[in-house]
């Protein structure tokens, strides 16, 4: 059930035009823990970027090629958005409120303290973990629901309006045994035991929207 | 006219009453003064001869002849007393016009406070007006000698002026040369003396001149340099505002990597068994950092601080990055994209640094308003450097706003003409004070398609190496 992605601990990208900081903030992070890898600039950050790979960045507003708020919009498309925290030298409130409002973590002014940016990038790479283990379940409950019959998910759908095994046979047109089977099938591949279980996971299908 | 100064400046040194004696160019009328005197002497003896004839005609009568030689004699001596009389009254119409031209030349010189002077040098004798005197500041009847003057002359200035009247002598030509003299009584005084040389025929030199007192046109002139240098100042502090961001920027840089480096240290310390290697290189690089602050700083306070013009040997090109450096931020939120175009090798000039910085970031910002005016989508600013012909070294700062108006275009770096709605229309000007103290020029156009070019052209600097 878990994927490869489990494999590969989490990483904290750093990037920023300026060596001796690039330097510095990832000696920090290590210091905490934290894996992290650097570049100078978004182009070189998004030629080797693997969306796959766990983590956060940290990003600075101003650099000269491509802005830190363009990098946010190409890194928030995609399947696995990836959480940013951004640091800026210059206090632009319009740049902070527009990262911001795009999803960005926090929005740091340099020199940026050690407490911060820890808990920053803490944050950013719990929100990061959360999301994948979200993703990756829905992905899983997605692929079970594929696995039912047509018939079967007529049945599911009955069930879920709470109808019994003999309302369910009248309504398909089936004998009540075959009903009986029918519901046991979809409680085994759905991988519940409960008819509520089963309207957690319709939920989180988004059954009830359609 | 030189001529007619030393005529005044003689009859000035007599005390303003000219005489025969003292006026060479008078001398030669002389003759016609003993002619007429011998004349009226000869007739007085032919009228005593007529008398006596006359009064002893009874007793000794003479021969009708040596009358009539005799009243040949009166006649000839009346006719020369007429030549005589004719040729004063001309010499006196002369000397008039004379007098009155040298009273002119010497109202002149003394009203322009000048000192005319005569340096007889093999002999040693130096002639002075009393204006000259004056000037000097000598005691009274001290004796006027070329060393008593070159004892009050500023000693940095002595060899310079002994060396301009050597080749004022030798070449005789006309040198001028300004230097600082020590007045006993008034302290220092410019002076600026103008001297041109004569030689003799047994090879002495003669040099005359004039000298005039400058102090009050070096002060007027000083004065005028420090209140540019005001404006400049001020201007610059003014930029400042503008950019404060920018620095600020390039301040907070090093410092946030000095201050994660330090709670990195701190982090790994506290861990324990920390890596000496790794630690040595965190605290080589706080230091590196470090200085770098300081150099911001020490940026920040040559553009704060009033400073005299200071040349020095600088690269072109690196100005020209340097102050971009500064605006990036500032170009980047505006969203204004740099097209940068150095040239190949170096730019090497003579040239302050700050001054240089402040030209070029009058000319950005103008053009960064010019875009922001015309349109909410940025612009492109482009810098380009190059050679400019003829030893010039060539900036051009070009932007893509709506351009110059013609009839602006033509006065556009006169003070007070400014086409922003709060602008004191300073900047171009002292933009220009800027190029022409570097010996340059700056001049702008509009571009064919759409913005305006400003161009800077200052000498390139000879470089020895």
């Amino acid at each position: 059930m878990n994927g490869l992605m489990e494999s590969v601990s989490p990483q904290v990208f750093v990037i920023d035009d300026d060596p001796s900081i690039l330097v510095a903030l990832k000696r920090l992070l290590n210091s905490a823990g934290y894996e992290a890898r650097t570049f100078t600039s978004p182009r070189e950050f998004l030629a080797c970027h693997d969306a796959d790979v766990p983590g956060c960045a940290v990003v600075d507003v101003g650099m000269d090629e491509l802005s830190g708020i363009a990098l946010q919009e190409r890194l928030s498309l995609g399947d696995n958005p990836r959480p940013i925290v951004f640091v800026t030298a210059c206090d632009d409130v319009r740049v902070s409120v527009q990262a911001m409002k795009a999803g960005a973590i926090d929005f740091l002014s340099k020199p940026v303290s050690d407490v911060a940016l820890l808990s920053a990038v803490r944050s950013a790479l719990e929100l990061d973990h959360k999301g994948r283990e979200e993703r990756r379940e829905l992905a899983e409950l997605r692929h079970r629901y594929g696995m039912l019959t047509l018939r079967e998910r007529e049945v599911m759908a009955q069930i879920l309006r709470g109808r019994l095994n003999k309302q369910i046979a009248y309504d398909l047109g089936i004998v009540e045994k075959t009903a009986k089977v029918h519901r046991g099938r979809v409680m085994e591949k759905m991988e519940v035991r409960s008819v509520a279980a089963l309207t957690h996971i319709a939920e989180r299908l988004g059954l009830y929207a359609s | 006219m030189t001529e007619l100064l030393q005529r005044a400046f003689l009859s000035d040194a007599a005390g303003g009453k000219p005489s025969n004696s003292a006026s060479p160019a008078l001398m030669h009328l002389g003759f016609w003064d003993r002619l007429t005197g011998a004349a009226q002497l000869l007739a007085a003896c032919c009228c005593l001869l007529l008398f006596f004839e006359y009064v002893s005609r009874p007793f000794f009568p003479i021969d009708s002849r040596a009358r009539a030689v005799i009243f040949v004699l009166l006649a000839a001596s009346a006719l020369l007393m007429i030549a005589g009389a004719l040729q004063s009254e001309r010499r006196a119409r002369r000397e008039s016009v004379l007098r009155e031209d040298e009273k002119r030349a010497s109202l002149a010189a003394r009203s322009a406070n000048l000192g005319l002077w005569v340096w007889d040098r093999p002999n040693g004798v130096l002639w002075a007006t009393p204006a000259y005197r004056a000037l000097l500041d000598l005691p009274e009847g001290a004796p006027l000698t070329m060393d008593a003057m070159m004892a009050h002359i500023h000693a940095e200035d002595v060899a310079g002026l002994r060396t301009a009247m050597n080749s004022a002598t030798l070449g005789q030509k006309t040198v001028e040369y300004e230097y600082r003299y020590l007045r006993p009584g008034a302290g220092l005084r410019w002076f600026r003396i103008r001297a041109s040389g004569t030689l003799d025929q047994d090879g002495g030199g003669k040099l005359s001149g004039l000298v005039m007192d400058i102090t009050e046109q070096r002060k007027i002139e000083a004065e005028v340099e420090s209140q540019r240098r005001s404006l400049t100042h001020l201007s610059r502090v003014g930029m400042l505002g503008q950019l404060g961001g920018a620095l600020a920027h390039e301040l907070k840089q090093p410092l946030t990597a000095i201050l994660s480096n330090a709670q990195a240290l701190q982090r790994i310390l506290e861990r324990g068994g920390a890596d000496m290697v790794e630690v040595r290189a965190v605290i080589r690089d706080i230091i590196q950092d470090d200085s770098r602050a300081a150099d911001v700083i020490r940026h920040l306070r040559s553009l704060l601080k009033k400073d005299e013009f200071r040349g020095e040997a600088l690269d072109l090109n690196e100005v020209v990055s340097q102050t971009l450096k500064l605006v990036r931020n500032d170009l980047m939120v505006k969203r204004i994209a740099v097209a940068i175009k150095l040239h190949s090798t170096r730019l090497p000039v003579t040239a302050d640094t700050v001054q240089l910085q402040q030209l070029l970031l009058n000319l950005i910002f103008n053009a960064v308003e010019a875009m922001a005016e015309s349109s909410a989508r940025g612009g492109t600013l482009s810098l380009t450097t190059g050679i400019g012909g003829e030893g010039l070294a060539h900036i051009a700062v070009a932007d893509t706003g709506p351009g110059v108006k013609a009839e602006i275009l033509a006065k556009l770096f006169e003070p007070f003409v400014s086409t922003k709605m709060n602008g004191l229309g300073l900047g171009l000007s002292i933009s220009r004070a800027i190029a022409e103290s570097h010996q340059g020029k700056i001049w702008a156009e509009n571009n064919a398609t759409h913005g305006a070019t400003f161009h800077i052209a200052i000498p390139l600097a000879k470089e020895t190496a």
